[in-house]
């Protein structure tokens, strides 16, 4: 349960620092402190439950939190040469 | 209905799901293809140089830019006829379980995700179908940087509807959440960056971040819970998760894990209050992309939740109300008056398609909600009536999501001939299009009037399906007394919110075509509009599924419910 | 118990022709509106076709015709004894079900149904709509702000034509709907004709919204009535007439328990009725309507289009009227019956201040409709709760729909012809104030814009610019004269028979059943009094006494085309008690009831026996006397008194009217009440009738705070139809607009996005976890 708990506390980090930092980089990788608050839950279920299964979904998640950091990095390359700057407060061309 | 086993990556693997296959080869051919060229490898210490016919100058037959185009469009048009024969001629379902142990199951084709990667296919059938003239290829002689730069991003754009395509059919068919969540994250991650396809604009760039933070947020939120599903229970799979479901106790843990899961299916049918970037994502987008997530995307994210809320907790309601029951209506009525509200006031054509895209959501969580309600009465006659009723709103859904294909894409790709000569920022951009293109304009204004829900066009229909779903569970879950008196079930509630949304709407979706015909056009868009036959073929194919569904579509309604049938008896809980 | 009632249904063969009925307009809408885009400005179209109004003109006509015919061969072909008459023409499956069981609604079948209320609407709306097309070719034609735009007008007014045929003749409720909101569009864009005038295109905004409260309530009404019948439907349309009236079908209901449910689906179709026709609290419209530029498209909103939800209470008499639902619906019933008294009552007490001729008409439509409703309401209550298969009930249940419905006909004629003649007044003052307006003008030349600015101020509806007007405008006058009198109810003339009926009616379930009753007992035979004083009142003001203005000096009848419809009329609506006798025997023989001998003069016997000298008990009788002395002696004298006179010299009215002139002046001689008649208008009660009882002021602070307020509109989209400058202040000056609001949370940074993603996970996790 030790583990657990950690890994809602690093959730909770993740979220909270999603919406208040202001770098998108820094977004980015509260985006993946969640993921990985997922892949540490998923491991220790796993070995809780004596099942394989969750170090394969792991495996996947991190996979996919790969993927993502790719495509954001690469979203954020283009939104910095249009807008000149990632601070995600100054980006709000597009409202109401 | 009878059920087959087949073992994973098999020979009967591959013979049965020949639609997947072959979008998975499209997807390396259209990969390969454009890169063949006479590039050549030298033999390290020697002054051999070896072909290996990748990169280089590309061949005489493969150098045309269109390529990419026209093999995706083969491919998904291949890939939707067999579908589709599989939708209209196949009742079996097929179940995929790891090889040697066939309590673990991984995917399962069956009536319901034929027809939902149907309805995918199709759309992403038009989507391509009119990108060919919306991302048209410049002067292949010309050699300027700008035009080659553009020219190779042909393949890109091509490649991502083909991995779109494919996540979503993993969505449909998974048998595993986790298995769900991967091909979600599959076909997200390509939207992702589809919405950012106009990146050299500001706009463009802008709605692809959005999309991107917001929507990774939410699949963080989503994953996460779903870690917390397996902490609990010891296994994703749905049956099994469904098997625990029914012998839940006092436990607080499955609870927070399935709202957790909701939000990340929440982003993506953009209910409230997880919509905020779909409005800036649709503005910014190019439209035929915007219109695949106003109608593709939105479907995937209803699988995802039909499978948590009806598949997997249902049998728990047996006794009283299903526990997310208050949950989601409250969220459905937030949902739909937001959207309609917001939607009121919106100047720019794609902003209010948005909020009226939110808007649909909502009226498809109150069916949702309403379909929850199935067992609730303790009167065994009474419950028949009940189930029939789930029934209806079930097939309602399947069916709205199907129709919506064709007026909401629809509309956007209208939108996207006027993005062809700048883009479209406000209602200035339609202003006096019955006095540029009448076709075109009459066409935007069919879509308006379906999305308003006039009979007969298929909006009127799924609108009424779902509407009298709605009602038919509130009728069957409440005892009639007398006049005033009388036991109102709270789901009138949820029609009487739904009517009034209705209504509200009509406003704006008419204002449409108040804009369209009376107005004159402004400065910047005089004259004709630029030409482009393969979109029109598609804005015709809407036009066409519009009216037909709304006028003859019993057959797409009859296998709606043949695929509700489907689910039916795991919402029972056999 | 009392009788089914598909007892006897008749089959008339080969109807198929008679859908040419609904047709033809439809047919002539697409076919005007290209002549005109096609023609406009040329010679020809102009002025052999009068810009469509002649093209329309033998449309209306064949409608007519065609109409006749049918209701000749109803008479004739069915005996009296028949209940109804249905035939079904094109039967299309849409969505017909397969082998699943759950819906059967997709089988839209449209058939025309024909019975006596159909009949009686069908004769209304046709005879009118070709009455309202020669008005307008006289009225629309001659206005020069009209030209090059006429085409659109009669299109609008073909369609409308066709929906409101379409809805009498449906043989189903979802049919009735389909046209019911045909009207309810057309309705829309003739009210916002001049879609440039920020008044025109607000009050069709007012209208539009106000009718669509209404029409939700009906919707959701209908899709009750839908699940409850579906089970029943054979094969077919579950909201069709034939399974809906079907006594088998309501007997399995009532066995089900299903009774509360199908009044409470009543109810909300019921709403749906009161929003058309204007009732309380959703009046608004209507007197909004009329400010709307054209007096033609009053005409047909007040005439024509607010029969429509008096149609459809009616036409549930049979759900009432079934042996299965005996004593179930007396709650809607009253209801009914009370929304018609207090409105009947709150209509005639506005109208007792407004100064707009046609916003008297328009408040005395809403009176004499409630009356209706009042009517229908007892009517309703005696089907529902009397055992009636047998003589004596029969009579009553049947006198008292018949009086209803009498009262429908009587005041559609009345108050068409009333509307035709207000229309005439203002068009030829119009006309008046043009002629010395270029009288002026040639004599000084240097005041153009000052004319100009006359021109604005001068208001042609205003009846405190009229006076005097019997000797100028001799047939108009004598038109408004037995339109009055025919609405307030004078003896032998047209309205006053259903009038009596329904006081009468009213009184009787009140008093010998159900006290409830009471309210609207007394509401309606007040009003009675009060309708005899604003109907007097505004025919004194406009037409005796000396001329108020100048213009009103100059007035006589110039325009073609106007007169023919009230010479028609006249006729029509003094005529009532041949109506009457006709009544006893074919119009109203509703379930086979018949009242008088076959003869007219029989008929003409027993209707004056039965009113003046044998009602059946004696309070009816007394009552009668009450109200004729109301109506007719202390209204119009107290309206004489303080607004009479005598005409200038020289001037003398036509012979019939010249007496009541006389008097009037004699009256206000003698009598004038001037101090006090001004006392009472001062005082805050007159003022809140000239507020309309405020009713306005507060549907417009709640449309600005809820409708207006959500909707910030952008400029570009105002100009047109759907908005007018109104609505645009409104929303400048509620500012508050939910829609920025809410839009304004989407701030445009992802952060915000992703904290509301946050915010709704701890909502949806919490809610959860609470539920558990």
């Amino acid at each position: 349960m030790l583990v657990s708990g950690l890994s809602a506390i690093l959730f909770v980090m993740g979220l909270w620092g999603a919406f208040t930092r202001k770098n998108a980089i820094i977004v980015l990788m509260c985006l993946e402190l969640m993921l990985n608050a997922a892949n540490l839950q998923f491991v220790a279920a796993g070995v809780y439950h004596g099942d394989t299964a969750g170090w394969i979904y792991t495996v996947f998640a991190i996979a996919i939190a790969a993927a993502e950091v790719a495509i954001g990095l690469a979203i954020l390359l283009s939104v910095f040469n249009q807008h000149e700057t990632i601070r995600l407060d100054d980006i709000n061309l597009l409202r109401n | 209905m009878t059920q087959r086993l087949v073992e994973a990556f098999d020979a009967n693997f591959f013979s049965l799901f020949t639609a997947e296959v072959t979008l998975f080869i499209g997807l390396i051919l259209l990969i390969l293809i454009p890169n063949l060229g006479k590039g050549t490898f030298r033999l390290p210490g020697t002054q051999a140089r070896i072909p290996w016919f990748l990169g280089g100058q590309r061949y005489e037959w493969n150098a045309n830019p269109r390529l990419p185009s026209l093999i995706a469009l083969l491919i998904m048009v291949s890939a939707t006829i067999q579908m589709g024969m599989r939708v209209f001629s196949e009742n079996d379902a097929i179940l995929v379980h790891a090889t040697g142990d066939a309590s673990v199951r991984i995917l399962s084709a069956n009536p319901f995700s034929n027809l939902m990667e149907f309805f995918f296919f199709l759309a992403l059938t038009l989507v391509i179908l009119a990108s060919i003239n919306r991302l048209d290829v410049k002067n292949p002689k010309d050699k300027s940087i700008s035009t080659l730069y553009n020219n190779r991003r042909q393949a890109d754009f091509y490649i991502l509807i083909l991995t779109c395509a494919l996540g979503m059919s993993v969505v449909a068919l998974a048998e595993n959440l986790f298995v769900l969540f991967v091909g979600l994250e599959l076909a997200s991650f390509s939207t992702y960056i589809l919405v950012a396809f106009n990146k050299e604009s500001k706009a463009g760039s802008e709605s692809g971040m959005k999309y991107f933070i917001v929507g990774s947020a939410a699949s963080g939120v989503g994953l996460y819970g779903l870690s917390l599903l397996y902490l609990w229970s010891g296994s994703l799979q749905i049956d099994i998760l469904a098997e625990a479901w029914a012998g839940i106790g006092q436990e607080t843990l499955p609870y927070v894990a399935l709202g957790l899961v909701l939000v990340g299916f929440g982003f993506k049918i953009s209910a409230a209050p997880f919509h905020f970037a779909a409005p800036d994502a649709y503005a910014g987008a190019p439209s035929t992309i915007s219109g695949l997530l106003a109608t593709a995307s939105k479907a995937m994210g209803m699988i995802g939740i039909i499978k948590i809320l009806l598949v997997i907790t249902q049998p728990e309601a047996l006794e009283g109300s299903a526990i997310w029951l208050w949950t989601i209506a409250l969220l459905s009525v937030i949902t739909m008056f937001w959207g309609n509200l917001a939607a009121l006031g919106s100047d720019n054509p794609k902003r209010m398609l948005a909020y009226s895209s939110v808007a649909h959501a909502g009226y498809m969580l109150a069916a949702i909600t309403a379909a929850g309600l199935w067992n609730i009465s303790g009167d065994v006659s009474a419950q028949d009536d009940a189930i029939q009723a789930s029934r209806t709103v079930l097939a309602a859904i399947l069916f709205h999501l199907g129709v919506l294909i064709a007026f909401k894409l629809g509309a956007f790709l209208v939108l996207s001939v006027l993005e062809m000569e700048s883009d479209v920022k406000s209602s200035d951009a339609i202003a006096g299009l019955a006095k540029r293109s009448p076709m075109l304009a009459v066409a935007m204004f069919i879509f308006m009037l379906s999305l308003a829900g006039v009979p007969p066009l298929s909006g009127f229909l799924s609108k009424l399906l779902v509407l009298l779903g709605i009602i038919k569970v509130a009728i069957a879950n409440s005892a009639s007394s007398s006049f005033l008196g009388m036991d109102v079930h709270w789901v009138w509630g949820l029609a009487l919110a739904m009517g009034v949304n209705s209504a509200i709407s009509v406003y704006y979706y008419l204002r449409v075509g108040v804009v369209m015909f009376f107005h004159e056009p402004v400065e910047s868009r005089q004259g004709p509009l630029p030409r482009g036959s393969m979109i029109r073929i598609s804005i015709a194919i809407c036009v066409i599924l519009t009216v037909g569904l709304g006028v003859a579509g019993e057959f797409l309604l009859d296998v709606c419910r043949s695929a509700a049938d489907y689910l039916m008896p795991m919402m029972r809980g056999l | 118990m009392g009788s089914s009632y598909d007892e006897v249904k008749n089959a008339l063969d080969v109807p198929s022709e008679f859908v040419f009925i609904i047709l033809l307009p439809m047919l002539a809408f697409p076919l005007i509106l290209y002549l005109g885009m096609k023609f406009n400005g040329q010679k020809f179209w102009k002025e052999n076709l009068k810009e469509g109004g002649l093209v329309a003109l033998p449309v209306m006509a064949a409608s007519l015709v065609l109409s006749l015919v049918l209701i000749r061969r109803f008479i004739n072909e069915t005996s009296v004894s028949d209940t109804s008459t249905v035939f079904s023409w094109a039967n299309f499956a849409w969505f017909t079900e397969g082998a699943t069981t759950e819906i059967s609604l997709y089988s839209l079948n449209f058939g025309l149904y024909v019975d006596h209320v159909t009949v009686m609407l069908l004769f209304v709306a046709s005879f009118l709509c070709l009455l309202i097309n020669i008005f307008s070719i006289g009225y629309m034609n001659t206005d020069e702000v009209n030209d090059n735009k006429n085409h659109r007008f009669y299109a609008e007014f073909v369609l409308f034509c066709s929906g409101m045929l379409g809805m009498v003749l449906s043989d189903s409720f979802l049919w009735l709907f389909i046209f019911w909101e045909l009207m309810g569009l057309c309705s829309y864009l003739l009210i916002g004709f001049y879609y440039d005038k920020p008044s025109a295109a607000y009050a069709a905004k007012k209208a539009f919204l106000t009718t669509r409260v209404g029409d939700v309530f009906l919707v959701i009404g209908l899709a009750m009535l839908w699940n409850l019948f579906q089970p029943y439907a054979s094969g077919g349309d579950a909201l069709a007439f034939a399974t809906v009236f079907d006594h088998s079908n309501l007997q399995m209901l009532a066995d089900a328990g299903k009774q509360g449910a199908l009044q409470l689906a009543l109810g909300f179709m019921f709403i749906g009725a009161v929003g058309k026709s204007a009732q309380f609290p959703l009046h608004v419209w209507l007197p909004d309507a009329m400010e709307g530029p054209t007096p033609v498209s009053a005409l047909i909103h007040a005439a024509t289009m607010v029969n429509a939800g008096l149609y459809l209470v009616a036409r549930m008499f049979p759900i009432f009227g079934d042996s299965a639902m005996m004593g179930e619906f007396s709650d809607l019933a009253f209801i009914i019956a009370l929304v018609g008294g207090i409105t009947a009552c709150m209509a005639a007490l506005i109208a007792f201040v407004q100064m707009d001729l046609k916003k008297v008409l328009a408040y005395s439509t809403m009176s004499q409709l409630a009356y209706i409703f009042t009517g229908l309401g007892a009517a309703l209550w005696l089907a529902n709760s009397l055992d009636w298969g047998e003589y004596p009930n029969k009579g009553i249940v049947v006198v008292a729909f018949g009086a209803a419905l009498f009262h429908l006909f009587n005041h559609a004629m009345a108050k068409g012809m009333l509307f035709m003649a207000s229309g005439s007044v203002i068009h030829e003052m119009h006309h008046a104030h043009h002629d010395l307006h270029h009288h002026h003008h040639d004599d000084d030349h240097h005041d153009d814009h000052g004319d100009d600015h006359h021109d604005d101020h001068f208001d042609a509806q205003s009846m405190a610019n009229m006076g005097g007007l019997a000797s100028r405008l001799p047939i108009t006058a004598t038109a408004m004269f037995v339109g009055s009198a025919s609405i307030i109810g004078i003896p032998l003339i047209g309205g006053f028979w259903s009038k009596e009926g329904i006081i009468a009616n009213t009184w009787r379930v009140a008093v010998e059943h159900d006290p409830r009753f009471y309210i609207p007992a007394f509401l309606v035979l007040i009003t009675a009094g009060m309708t005899g004083f604003y109907m007097s009142r505004m025919w004194f003001m406009t037409f005796a006494g000396k001329p108020k203005t100048e213009v009103a000096e100059k007035v006589h009848e110039q325009t073609p085309w106007i007169p023919i419809p009230l010479l028609v009329l006249i006729p029509m609506s003094l005529a009532g008690i041949v109506f009457a006798s006709l009544k006893s025997t074919y119009f109203l023989g509703y379930k086979g009831y018949k009242l008088g001998e076959d003869g007219l003069l029989e008929g003409f016997l027993y209707e004056m026996d039965h009113i003046f000298v044998n009602p059946g008990t004696n309070y009816l009788l007394v009552l009668t006397y009450i109200a004729i002395f109301l109506s007719m002696v202390l209204g119009p004298c107290a309206a004489m008194a303080l607004h009479g006179g005598r005409l200038d010299e020289g001037q003398k009215a036509k012979p019939w009217m010249q007496w009541a002139v006389t008097l009037s002046g004699k009256l206000n001689d003698k009598y004038s009440f001037a101090g006090w008649a001004e006392k009472m208008s001062e005082s805050s009660f007159g003022e809140a009738l000239r507020q309309r009882l405020y009713f306005d002021k507060y549907y417009d602070m709640a449309m600005m705070k809820i409708v207006a307020g959500f909707s910030n509109l952008s400029a570009s989209f105002d100009k047109n139809v759907v908005d007018g400058f109104a609505i645009k202040t409104i929303i400048e000056k509620g500012g508050q607009d939910s829609s920025r609001i809410i839009r304004s949370i989407t701030t445009g940074s992802a952060r915000d996005y992703i904290m509301m993603v946050a915010v709704g996970t701890l909502a949806i996790a919490i809610l959860l976890w609470g539920v558990n």
